[in-house]
């Protein structure tokens, strides 16, 4: 499965954020979280939620091949 | 892995909400009926941090969330206080010191609940909207903004 990853905030550490392609045998959100957490340690403690195709959602959910996946820290508008 | 960056498109559609840039002055509108009319502009500041003076902030956006976020933000609070009218902006990119990077104008018969539609505006944008913000210094560094709303 190919997923869509963006990285907002002090996530994706530069004004822009991050924006890649991301390769996996996993389908659970959560398998994918702890697979990316591997490789970007800063998700464990930033990640204050997660979107599915621009769609807040819990950590169990499954997903689809070329499933845009957003992880935010804490919103800070305003 | 080929990383790229988010600030060209993902911008594919105009949202009438998200503003490029400070969000500049626009003139109430004359509405029949409209008795109050209650204006709210998030200015930037030049806060201090350890000897350091914020010059400007970067405004981080998720836009195709924000966009449905703050749309449906819009409707709900018009539909809830019975506003006639709801100006409703979010700047993103680069605001400076004294700039608006968010303004909230709502109409409606009586000022009662106005007043209260524009507080509960403000709060869920800040609590919903997909939004970060970067400070900028003098001294030319910067640092992610810790939620404190």
């Amino acid at each position: 499965m190919k997923y869509n990853i963006l990285f907002f905030g002090a996530l994706g550490e530069t004004s822009q954020g991050k924006q890649f392609t991301w390769e996996s045998q996993v389908n659970q959100l959560h398998d994918l979280k702890d697979e990316l957490t591997q490789k970007f340690p800063q998700l464990a403690g930033l990640t204050a939620a997660i979107a599915v195709n621009n769609q807040i959602t819990p950590n169990n959910i499954i997903l689809n091949d070329g499933d845009e996946i957003a992880f935010m820290p804490a919103f800070s508008g305003g | 892995m080929e990383t790229k960056s988010l600030s060209c498109p993902p911008f594919q559609e105009v949202e009438s909400h998200l503003v490029d840039g400070p969000i500049p002055y626009t003139p109430p509108l004359s509405i029949e009926g409209a008795g109050a009319v209650i204006q709210f502009d998030g200015i930037v500041r030049a806060d201090k941090h350890e000897q350091k003076t914020v010059s400007h902030i970067f405004y981080q956006v998720y836009p195709i969330m924000a966009g449905k976020i703050l749309r449906q933000i819009h409707d709900e609070i018009v539909e809830k206080h019975q506003l006639f009218h709801l100006e409703l902006k979010h700047a993103f990119g680069t605001v400076k010191v004294n700039e608006t990077s968010l303004f909230v104008r709502a109409y409606s018969k009586h000022r009662k609940n106005n007043f209260a539609a524009v507080i509960e505006t403000v709060d869920r944008i800040k609590a919903e909207a997909p939004f970060w913000k970067q400070e900028f210094y003098s001294d030319q560094s910067h640092a992610w903004v810790k939620c404190n709303h």
